[in-house]
């Protein structure tokens, strides 16, 4: 399956979108798809991976998939997704909010 | 200083937020010592404590009289805490520090009360006695809860990089990474508690939080603290490994302790027989001896070539009966909720869960004494970083542990505070341990640092897992020593610099994997969960401990006291039999 990716990038004054495609045979989280991205095409993306659960338990990797909030890790990645922070007032970088 | 650095001061610093560290918080904020607690994450949802027993029902465990008189009829009244602490040594094959199981069991009681009249929702059922069982976030938010009544004050998304020292070598606090901002802050404390969990990072498939790099482990081995049973490290067999969005985590292992489900390789045949007695079989599918067996034959089984296309093996329970699927949902009901019901939806699907043995528990880790005094002056640990405690094998709680000496841990660190003033670091050590932690911004042309993270954690994976061997072994200390010699750069800002970040915990795994490979190399035996395919046996005619300190592991012998083996050398599952008859509940298999 080819997954198409578009992301919200950079700080709340100057936001910019960065496009990705990753191909994957398996089940995939948004948050595997982040992962992947980050390892494989761009070390530059932020998002909260740091001290993370992936098990739908800490609450901590809110974003924002296709306009509905879901923390990364319990939701399934559609085909097709953009990426969004959560919370424009607790934004740090990309889709990391404080 | 060539950096800025933002200074702080407290008596007593705590690293980690997780049950260790917010239980050794409390006792030194009770004990009237101002607390700051350095978080890696989030304060009330840091390490592995938040998934432990899969955030559905974690074992804490107390001596079955103690519970009983705390009202719990399923408590047996019959135990003691004696013979508690006969079974924790039998079941660590007679290498637990008897002074850390004496003070385990002993302060077991305190803490479970605590936990029982908090009035948190107790699990219905309770197996064996000895425990109660309620879920990892429950413990956290008592625990949060306590700690900012108590006046402690926290720091969130924070990273220990290194332990500072005074000139006269007393530990005097630490220098971190605020990761949103990318400063560097220096804390001044009177008394340091590592509490920061396991080394889970260092294996590629583990079932911790993504942050538990072993920070705490590295910062004390560069500090020169001594390390204990590094080379004794815990996998959890029925981890699921695909499909991916559910990696890592442990509830098919859950479901088996509650006796259902069954291991079957890429054939679809049961393998266990293969590589055990039946007497071990029946072990390893009805005790919580499970994890080592179980383990064992996993590894041998994809050894051999008769692993399932996700490179595990399948949890079915295709052949669960209707009343046993209701007594399954009426003894976890949560598997009808959320990711998990996902999962079990997987199963009813017929496609089955692949499962693997995932890095799960440290055994060994910073050597204490039984005030968690490690051996360095101002310096404490407890929770899973601190080693010794479970000697070759973990049967008991690492709740219970994380309660017990985080306590313990906070008392001993609050009095050390109330009898010391506040040393003033060894400035050129801070200069070392900055201008080291920041290199990768200095170097041009590097290596990248996601790769290296890459090669040290495919090097542990590979040299130091549920089976090891002298030569692979060889090669994976050889490569990591290689890899600590790597430069790598990070471009742009400091502020949550992911490269950044893997290139300081990759550091941190090196020097973890360097202990558990070298004390590995020490132990020419198998015991426990250590086995090694080139030492097939157990050999009790010396009982040793590895101690790793300034990069060399040597042997220390372990006084027995009244519970010790027979003097004899013998194969590893006749041992491992032998061992079992011993236990005061062995009757119940």
């Amino acid at each position: 399956m080819t997954y198409t990716i578009k992301i919200r990038r950079g700080s709340k004054a100057e936001p910019f979108y960065s496009d990705y495609t990753l191909e994957d045979t398996g089940v995939l989280s948004v948050m595997d798809v982040l992962r992947r991205i980050y390892r494989e095409q761009d070390g530059t993306l932020a998002f909260f991976d740091h001290e993370a659960c992936h098990q739908a338990a800490c609450g901590r990797c809110l974003v924002r998939c296709n306009g509905k909030t879901v923390l990364a890790c319990a939701e399934t990645a559609p085909a097709d997704m953009t990426l969004e922070p959560w919370n424009e007032e607790k934004l740090v970088r990309d889709l990391l909010c404080d | 200083m060539s950096e800025s650095i933002i200074p702080m001061t407290t008596d007593v610093l705590v690293v980690g937020s997780g049950g260790a560290g917010l239980r050794a918080a409390i006792a030194a904020a009770e004990a009237g010592q101002s607390v700051l607690v350095m978080a890696k994450g989030k304060a009330d949802r840091s390490g592995a404590s938040l998934l432990a027993g899969a955030n559905v029902s974690a074992d804490v465990m107390c001596d079955g009289r103690s519970l009983y008189e705390m009202g719990l009829d399923y408590g047996d009244k019959d135990d003691s805490q004696d013979k508690w602490y006969r079974d924790i040594i039998h079941e660590g094959f007679y290498l637990n520090d008897r002074d850390l199981v004496r003070r385990y069991v002993e302060l077991a009681p305190k803490v479970v009360r605590e936990l029982v009249e908090s009035g948190m929702k107790l699990a219905d059922e309770s197996e064996g006695g000895r425990q109660i069982g309620v879920p990892g976030a429950s413990i956290l938010d008592y625990l949060y809860k306590r700690a900012k009544a108590a006046g402690v004050t926290f720091c969130e998304n924070t990273m220990l990089l290194d332990l500072l020292k005074s000139a006269d070598g007393v530990v005097c606090g630490g220098l971190f990474l605020r990761l949103y901002d990318g400063e560097l802050v220096r804390v001044g404390a009177k008394a340091v508690v590592l509490a920061t969990g396991g080394m889970h990072g260092c294996y590629s498939f583990n079932s911790g939080t993504s942050g538990l790099c072993g920070a705490g482990q590295a910062s004390a081995i560069r500090a020169g603290a001594a390390m204990t049973q590094m080379e004794m490290v815990t996998f959890c067999p029925d981890v699921i490994c695909a499909p991916a969005k559910y990696r890592g985590s442990i509830i098919p292992y859950i479901i088996q302790c509650f006796g259902f489900g069954r291991l079957l390789n890429g054939k679809g045949e049961r393998f266990l027989h293969k590589y055990m007695s039946d007497r071990a079989v029946d072990l390893a599918l009805h005790t919580e001896w499970n994890k080592l067996l179980l383990c064992y034959a996993m590894d041998r089984e994809l050894n051999a070539g008769l692993g399932n296309a996700d490179g595990g093996v399948t949890f079915s329970l295709n052949d669960l009966t209707d009343s046993e699927w209701d007594r399954l949902y009426t003894l976890l009901p949560e598997l009808k909720k959320g990711m998990y019901k996902e999962i079990m939806a997987l199963n009813e699907q017929n496609r089955g869960i692949s499962v693997y043995a995932a890095g799960h528990y440290f055994d060994g880790g910073i050597l204490v004494n039984d005030k968690m005094a490690a051996t360095l002056p101002g310096l404490f640990a407890g929770g899973e970083c601190a080693g010794g405690l479970f000697g070759a094998n973990r049967v008991g709680a690492a709740t219970t542990q994380m309660l017990v000496q985080g306590l313990q841990a906070g008392e001993s660190a609050a009095v050390f505070a109330a009898g010391n003033s506040l040393a003033e670091p060894d400035y050129a050590l801070l200069e070392r341990v900055t201008q080291q932690a920041v290199r990768p911004f200095t170097v041009q042309n590097g290596e990248d640092p996601r790769g290296l993270r890459k090669a040290v954690v495919d090097t542990i994976t590979r040299s130091a897992g549920v089976v090891r061997e002298y030569r692979q072994m060889m090669i994976g200390l050889d490569n990591l020593e290689w890899l600590n010699n790597i430069d790598v750069s990070a471009e742009g800002g400091r502020a949550y610099n992911r490269p950044w970040i893997d290139w300081l915990e990759a550091r941190d795994m090196i020097q973890c994997g360097k202990a558990i490979l070298s004390s590995s190399f020490r132990r020419d035996e198998s015991r426990g969960v250590f086995i090694r395919s080139d030492c097939m046996f157990t050999d009790d005619r010396t009982l040793t401990a590895t101690i790793y300190q300034n990069g060399r592991a040597i042997m220390a012998p372990v006084e027995q006291g009244d519970v010790a083996p027979d003097p004899v050398k013998r194969d590893y599952f006749e041992n491992l039999e032998e061992v079992i008859t011993r236990l005061s509940y062995g009757g119940e298999v």
